[in-house]
């Protein structure tokens, strides 16, 4: 087709508005169906998406936070350990050979 | 012969006999609204049923200020507006991560499940609703419920609501799109 030769309101004559879609008989029968899902199934709070993913995001907080802790005290801790470890089985009295 | 008063008194009750008598009287206006506006049986099919779904939620605050039919209505152009911005996001992001959104435009065939479409020129009307499918949705919106649904310019200012006055811009503007539009449809389709 010509490009000056396009009508727009030809173009809209090849729908006849006087002919419209309709749905099928069962319609009413399958928005029953829907409405009665809808309303006998309520997700448990426990298992929804915003619930699951914040537990999740604490969780983890939790966790860095206590691994934090643990990397902080861990040095001085171990090191008291280690010194009475040593001093129990006299590991520190050098042995002259 | 139920009056609209006492029908909405018993809708209000969530009364079923009134909930089935609304939907019978208007599930044909309200699914052509939908269809029209989205150009997919499936997805008509789906928004017309959530538009009887607020109805049936949301009776309880209708106050009698309209028609129970231009209320109907009302809700059905704005839930076919919202689906129609939901699938133009989705376009969008569709042709910035092709691989991440699948895309529904390409699998429309409107021209089959329109039966107002003339068999002598089907192709015609085939351009005609891709080249309404890039208009803008206020513009869409306006275009197809006066030029593609026949309806009065009152009513769909009144279903959309906005003045006539621009309710007739709308249709000017498409006008002007839809022309350039078709244009680079047949440039390309050569």
């Amino acid at each position: 087709m010509n490009r000056k030769n396009i009508s727009l309101e030809e173009h809209i004559r090849s729908i006849d508005p006087s002919i419209q879609p309709v749905t099928d008989d069962f319609f009413y029968t399958r928005l029953k169906g829907r409405m009665q899902q809808k309303h006998e199934y309520v997700m448990p709070f426990f298992i929804k998406p915003a619930f699951a993913i914040s537990s999740l995001f604490v969780m983890l907080l939790v966790n860095i936070i206590v691994l934090n802790n643990q990397k902080s005290t861990d040095t001085p801790k171990n090191q008291s350990a280690i010194e009475l470890f040593g001093k129990e089985y006299d590991l520190f009295i050098s042995t002259p050979y | 012969m139920i009056t609209e008063a006492e029908l909405i008194s018993r809708l209000q009750q969530k009364d079923e006999w009134a909930f089935q008598h609304l939907v019978k009287t208007h599930k044909d206006r309200v699914y052509a609204i939908v269809f029209n506006l989205l150009q997919d049986e499936h997805d008509a099919d789906d928004t017309a049923q959530e538009v009887f779904i607020q109805i049936y939620e949301s009776i309880h605050r209708f106050q009698q200020e309209a028609k129970l039919g231009t209320w109907i209505y009302r809700i059905a152009v704005r839930k076919a507006i919202d689906k129609l911005r939901s699938i133009k996001a989705r376009n969008r992001l569709h042709k910035i991560f092709p691989w991440w959104m699948p895309t529904e435009e390409g699998s429309k065939n409107s021209v089959a499940f329109h039966p107002g479409v003339i068999a002598e020129q089907k192709e015609k009307a085939a351009a005609l609703l891709a080249s309404v499918r890039k208009l803008p949705v206020n513009q869409q919106t306006a275009f197809t419920l006066i030029r593609l649904q026949g309806m009065p310019y009152e009513e769909a200012a009144s279903l959309m609501n906005m003045s006539i006055k621009a309710v007739e811009s709308l249709i000017s503007r498409a006008k002007t799109n839809l022309q350039k539009y078709l244009e680079n449809h047949y440039t390309l389709h050569k």
